[in-house]
Order: structure tokens, then sequence, then C-alpha cells
């Protein structure tokens, strides 16, 4: 049945960024995290927050379904920054001072900066993956890899793989679906117990799902041989990718983004006379 | 001039030290532009029959020609897989990429199809099945028949000359069948493909050019399907059922009553009114 | 009442953009002893409605009551329920998973608290009664099993918890026709000796009509219709719209009504539509 399972798919719209060449695009998220290290100031991230902002106002995605990202991952920022608070080294202001534990100004404002790193991370890349089909997606990373063929990389079956993984996991999260319903009928209980006891309770869905995923390869194998798969070297493309305006105004937009993390992280280099080291 | 020709040919699976049956000396010659329908039960030796087609299985013993190239001639292979097209049981199964046009171009881009041609050839094969609305979709909102229908257009999309549809209409649902058997007639009809339907339920076959019921790899009968369904012992042996409409003209001529051997619904019942 | 399901409504997903109304005011009840086939095509809310009836989907509207046990309480007794409602879905041999067949009949007894003894018990008296050969198989992998036993080793899973009411979801997709015919056959034989309820979901009318007496018709979330397969099938009126076909017996009926042949009753299997004809034609020669 429709389980909505929306985590980095596809949404379908006609935007900006939804037209954007995939290639430029992949770059564009490289250089997005590049400048998510790169910052040093929280000033900085008000830049990036600008940055993605007018991301998602150009993709035409609802907020909510990129919300739903970071929702996915909230465990997982909540973690770091608890044991960056608390394992986070020197540090002067002393909050709490308590057995051998010590939180500092510092440490908390350590912490945030991870937790939003994270969370600016996980924004950047979900961006890509719901503005660019899976299909698009690999046919970007082929193209950008290129020159990997010079040292006989086999870059269109990475590509193959790639496409034929994002088809697959709707089906096979479908199929997990299906059989946990089957076993559970079965009195198969996914809920109660330790963690062990939760891990074992496992089996009966996990074997069923690899068994049916063998016997998918199996059929698909043969309908890659039937549909004429590495018949010849000379392959040509269907979609082939161009550049246009769309794209150039997003380097631009992006150089400018590092460029205002990097002048932050200097203060301007003091042009203007003040710190913004913070 | 027959399209696909097989002279004596036998094919054994080996796992280990076990050898298990496949199929035994098969003569076959399949004309170009008829719809031929194989029928038998589960592990009957249909399907590895199919496969001996394109040359997924190369023969034990024996030769399959198909125009005019060995499968063996493993140089050629791709020659004849483009020829022979191959649509398989699962739907899910057979579509590399996500969106439906994409999924068409795959076979074309294979064999190192131009561009433009490509556009062209994924314009027919949509229009083909009937499902050019969906050219821009995803497969995961479709139904069974019409996923059903993307793979045939798949196929279409490389021009073959023979179109195999292996077990394709076991796994749907009443409707979905019914839509890829109209696709698979209409392109026998329309475009004289030459069709290879290969199932079990024999109410598929009644419309065949002609019936080859297969049975512990052998054929077992090979006809017309009235010639074929005729043959009730031998039906019954391959572990076949009889179309609701044949079994009661059958029954009914066991009481007496002179109605023919009819394969259609309408056809008893004009049979029936006959003798009123 | 074995099976009592009143005013039960379901939507999928609520509040996302595939929010989907799979049930609408589902009011029906089984006694017990019945065998009831439930029709509808893709998405009529078929599937739905019967994991319901297992407590795999969670109540949000209506109510539904298995023997004694309410799921519209607050914490509803599902083990009990599931012993109760045995549930195989389409395709079941695909849940197999265990080392041994023995094993993987066993999983559901255990599950529901037997002990290891009781459990194997419990596991031969369903692989025997499935009608595969205990001895041979027990200590086989399920993988090995051909495509028929591992159905049949499916079933047996399902036996083996010894449910009242047996629920089946598509019991006959994928077999041939033989294949068919020995599940329809072990379905009727449990009937009689084993469980006492069945609820079969199916797309071949054919089965429906043979095999049931009575036939609930599902229709966009709706149950449109629940009668016997003679009145079901009498004419196209119920089935219209719902994108259903009338079972072959019964559109030859209806061809020959059209042609002025009037036939004794609603004969819905291949020997009884013969009788039936022979009978017409009889009359008057």
């Amino acid at each position: 049945m429709n389980r909505d399972i929306t985590f980095g798919q596809y949404y379908p719209a006609d935007s900006f960024v939804h037209k954007m060449d995939p290639r430029v695009k992949l770059i564009l998220v490289v250089a997005f995290i590049v400048a998510v290290f790169l910052v040093k100031s929280l000033f900085s991230y008000i830049a990036i927050t600008i940055f993605v902002i007018v991301g998602i106002l150009g993709s035409h995605v609802p907020i909510k379904s990129i919300l739903k990202s970071v929702r996915g991952i909230i465990f997982v920022v909540l973690l770091t920054a608890i044991l960056n608070v608390f394992f986070y080294s020197g540090g002067e202001r002393v909050l709490v001072h308590w057995w051998k534990i010590t939180i500092t100004v510092e440490s908390l404002l350590f912490a945030l900066r991870m937790a939003l790193r994270l969370i600016f991370l996980v924004l950047g890349t979900t961006l890509l993956t719901l503005t660019t089909t899976p299909m698009n997606l690999t046919d970007g990373m082929e193209s950008l890899m290129a020159p990997l063929k010079l040292i006989r990389f086999p870059i269109h079956d990475v590509a193959i793989i790639m496409s034929i993984a994002l088809r697959f996991i709707p089906i096979l999260m479908e199929e997990v679906n299906k059989i946990m319903l089957a076993q559970k009928a079965r009195g198969a209980d996914f809920e109660s117990g330790g963690l062990m006891k939760r891990a074992r309770a496992l089996l009966p869905v996990l074997i069923p799902l690899f068994v049916s995923a063998f016997r998918r390869a199996d059929e698909l194998a043969l309908a890659l041989d039937a549909r004429c798969y590495n018949a010849t070297p000379h392959r040509t493309k269907y979609k082939v990718l161009k550049l246009g305006w769309r794209d150039a105004a997003g380097a631009f937009y992006s150089a400018l983004l590092i460029f205002a993390v990097v002048a932050i992280n200097a203060s301007f280099w003091g042009l203007f006379g003040f710190s913004l080291s913070v | 001039m027959s399209i696909i020709e097989l002279n004596n040919v036998s094919f054994d699976y080996q796992s280990g030290e076990d050898l298990s049956r496949g199929v035994k000396n098969i003569n076959l010659k399949i004309e170009k532009g008829k719809f031929i329908v194989l029928l038998g039960h589960n592990g009957s030796g249909k399907s590895t029959l199919a496969k001996l087609l394109n040359g997924f299985l190369i023969p034990d013993e024996g030769d399959v020609i198909v125009n005019g190239i060995h499968t063996k001639d493993t140089k050629r292979i791709y020659d004849i897989r483009a020829k022979v097209g191959m649509v398989f049981q699962n739907p899910d199964n057979q579509m590399v990429a996500s969106i439906i046009e994409d999924d068409l171009a795959f076979g074309p881009e294979n064999l190192g199809v131009p561009r433009e041609e490509i556009q062209k050839r994924v314009d027919w094969a949509l229009e083909a099945v009937n499902m050019n609305e969906y050219r821009y979709g995803t497969p995961y909102k479709l139904s069974g028949g019409q996923k059903q229908r993307i793979a045939i257009a798949a196929i279409l999309a490389m021009l073959p000359e023979i179109l195999i549809l292996d077990e394709s209409t076991a796994m749907l649902d009443p409707k979905g069948r019914a839509e890829v058997m109209e696709t698979a007639k209409r392109l026998n009809r329309d475009n004289n493909m030459t069709v290879i339907l290969i199932t079990h339920y024999m109410d598929e076959a009644i419309d065949a050019d002609e019936v080859i019921v297969l049975n512990d790899g052998e054929i077992a009968i090979q006809g017309t399907p009235k010639e074929v369904f005729r043959e009730t012992e031998i039906i019954k042996e391959a572990g076949l059922e009889l179309p609701v409409s044949t079994q009661v003209a059958l029954l009914l001529q066991k009481a007496g009553h002179p109605v023919p051997l009819v394969l259609h619904d309408e056809e008893l019942v004009e049979a029936v009114c006959r003798l009123k | 009442m074995s099976i009592e399901v009143k005013d039960l409504s379901y939507t999928y997903s609520v509040g996302s953009p595939f929010q989907k109304e799979a049930l609408n005011g589902v009011s029906f009840s089984i006694s017990e002893g019945e065998t009831v086939g439930i029709i509808g095509s893709t998405g009529s809310g078929k599937s739905t409605l019967v994991q319901h009836l297992n407590g795999l989907i969670k109540l949000t509207s209506g109510s539904v009551k298995v023997y004694d046990i309410d799921l519209s309480i607050k914490k509803p007794d599902f083990k009990q329920l599931r012993a109760t409602v045995g549930m195989l879905f389409q395709y079941p041999e695909y849940q197999l998973f265990e080392e041994t067949v023995l094993k993987d009949v066993a999983f559901g007894p255990l599950n529901f608290g037997a002990t290891k003894e009781e459990a194997d018990a419990a596991a031969e008296e369903a692989i025997r009664l499935v009608g595969l050969d205990f001895e041979e198989i027990k200590d086989k992998s399920p993988f090995e099993l051909s495509g028929g036993q591992k159905r049949r080793a499916a079933i047996a899973g399902i036996l083996a918890s010894k449910p009242k009411i047996l629920v089946l979801d598509e019991p006959t997709a994928g077999l041939d026709p033989v294949g068919k015919r020995e599940i329809l056959r072990l379905i009727t034989s449990l009937k009689k000796s084993y469980v006492k309820t069945v609820l079969m979901i199916s797309h071949n009318m054919d089965e429906i009509g043979e095999y049931c007496d009575r036939v609930l018709v599902m229709s966009e979330g709706k149950l449109i219709s629940d009668n016997s397969p003679q009145n079901i099938f009498a004419d196209e009126s119920i089935l219209s719209g719902t994108g259903l076909s009338l079972p072959h017996t019964a559109r030859i009926r209806r061809m020959l009504e059209t042609q002025g042949v009037f036939l004794q009753g609603n004969p819905l299997s291949a020997e009884a539509l013969a009788y039936a004809i022979a009978d017409a034609l009889g009359g008057r020669s």
C-alpha cells in the first residue's frame, strides 16, 4: 500500500533548481559542503542560512518535505551535540562544574555549531535529491566521472548500478513492509524486548528479504541481457546534459556563498574595522 | 520462410552432479507474423524453450536458428537478442530507470542507436502500448498491467521482429492480463509482429494461430487451437485446464448433444441456440 | 458470531500528499462455518479490510470484533487475535525463513506461547494436513522445496497455530491449473475438518463462484454488496463499475438468456452449467 517514503525522494516540480544541470548541482552541493566546513564564525551561519532559504524557495519544494529529512536525523544531531558539550576541552567561561564534567560557554557554542553543520549538510543534500531525478543524478555523476575512463574505470556500469539501486529502494521498502505484516500475523513481535531480542526478531524479515532480492536480481539480470546491455562499447545516450543560464547563475551564487563565508571568517580582512569572530 | 527454426534441440540443467530435464528433442518452425502460444504447467520446460530462442541458453544438442543466425554463434548473440525481444513475469524486475522514457531508451542506447532515432523509437513504442501520457512519469504508481505494457514498450524500442512474453501475464489481475493480451494481439495484427506467448492459462490460447503444448520437456501436441483443445486426454496429462466453454461443450457431447468443440463463450451460446 | 465489523473506515497517510481513503463505512458480520469470498479490483480496499481482522492495521474508526476480542478497546490482545485468525498473505512462500521446514512451521505456535514440544507436534500435524510428506521434508530447507510445496509449507505455518478463522489473500496466485486445483481442494477439506470459517480474497471470479457460499463485493473502499454468489453473479448490475466481470459460467448463462434460452438457477461450475443446459435442451426435444 501507499507509504510515504519521502526521505530524500524526488519531488516533481517545475522550478529553477529542478531545471539546473545535475552536474552543476552536484558540484554546488560539494561546494556547499566545503563552505559549511569552512565556517568558523556564527555570522557565517547566517550567510549559509540565507543561501539555503533561497535554494529552497527556488526549488518550489514545500518546506514540510524538506524538514522531514531533518526530523530523520534529529537523534544523531542531539547525540553529537550532547557529546560535544561534555567532551569539549577548554573554554574559560564555566557554567557548570560537577565531578569530572565541565560545561563552558565555549563548549555550548561548539556543540551548537556542530549541530548546525550536520543539519545544513542534510538540508543541502536533501535539496539535491528532492530536485533531481535519480536518473539525472546518476547521469550527472557519470558525466563528472568521465575523466576516470582514462584509467579504465567502468563508469557506465557504476552509473547503471546506482540507477538500479535507486529504482529498487522503494520496491524493497514495500517488500519489507509486506514481510513484516506476514510475520506479525504469525505472532512475530518486533516492538518489545531488549536490543538483542529485537535484533533477533528481525531475522524472519531479513532472510525472506534477501531471498527475494536475489530472486529479483536473477530476473533483472535476464532483463538486462534481453535489452542487450553491454552489446557495444559505442553506447549512445538519449538524454544529453546541457548547461544553461540557470547553471551559470547557480555557480555564481555558490561562489558568492564561499566568498561570504571566507570573508566573514577573516572579518573582511579588517576592511571595515570590526571583528566577526564569535 | 520460418523466422525461427529448432532442429532436434535438447537441453538439461546441470547443478553439480545433478541433471534436471529442460527440454528434449524439440523440432519446431515458427513462421513470421504468427501468434504462437506455448502452453505447459510449471516445470514443463516452456520457459527453458523460450530461453533457447534468444540465446540465453545454448542447446546441448541440436540447433536453434533465428533469422539464419545460429544461437551458438556467440559473436552475433546481440543481433539475435535485439531481434528476439523477451518480456518476463514480474514487471517490477525489468525496469532499470525510474522515469519511463529513460527506461524505454535503455535498450536502444545499449545498441548504440543515434539520439534522434531513439527519440522516434520511444515515441512509437509508447504509442504502440497506449501509454503515451505516462512518458515522464515513474513506474511506482502504475498498475500491474500498465507496468507490463511499459516492459513490452521497452523491448519494442529495440525494434524486435519477435516478441516473447515469458509468463508475462502470470502475476497480473484479470484486468492487467486482458490489457497485456490485447496489446500483444494488436502488435501481431497491426505491426505483423511475431508473438510467442508462454502461459499456463488455456483461455489465452483460443485466438492463437498455433498452439504448442509442452509436457515433461517434450512437445505433447501442436496445432491450431481447435486441433489441440480436442485432445482432452493429452491436455489433462499436461496439467492444463480447458476453458469453461470447452469443458461444457465436451460434457454436453458426452451427454449425447451434438455440440461442436467450442473455444469462446459466444460460440457455445451460438451452438446451444442452434440446438433449440 | 465469529466476525463483526461495524462502520469501519480507514485512511492511509492522513495529512500527507499521499492521503488515500481505503475503507469507508464498511459493516458486515460473519457466522462460524461460512466460506466468504471477498472480491474487488486492485485498490478497492479488500487487503486493508482483511488486515484489520488481524490487527495489522490500527483501528481508527468503527469497530471490529472477532469472537470476544474487541479491537476498539485500548489494548486488545493481539496475540490471541492472531492465533485465532490465521492470515495467509499473497505469495506466502516469500515469508519462509527458517533452516528447516519443521522449524519454520513451528514459528507461529512458538510465538503464541507454545512450548517447543507442543509447537513441534502442532507443526507436524499441520505439515501432514497440507499433504506434505512429513518424514521427507521436515529437515529440508524450505528453500529446497518446489513452488507448490513451498506454498503448502507456508499454509502449514499458518495452520500450526490452530486458527478458528482462516483468511486467504489470493491463495492461488501464480500457480498453474493443477497447483490451483490442489490448493482449492486443500482449502475445502480444511474447511470441513480443521478451520471453522474461511475468508478468501480472489481475482478469479470462477473460483469465487465455485467455492464460496457468500460474497462481499468491495468497490472504492465501500462494501457495495453482500450476498450469495448466485445472486451477485445473477446479472451484470452489481458488478458494473467495479472493474470486475462475471465468471464464465454466469456470462454464458446471461448470453443464453438474451437468446431466449433460460436455465434453472445460476450454475457456477462447468458441470452444473452443462447439466442445466442439457436440461433446458432435453426439455424440448
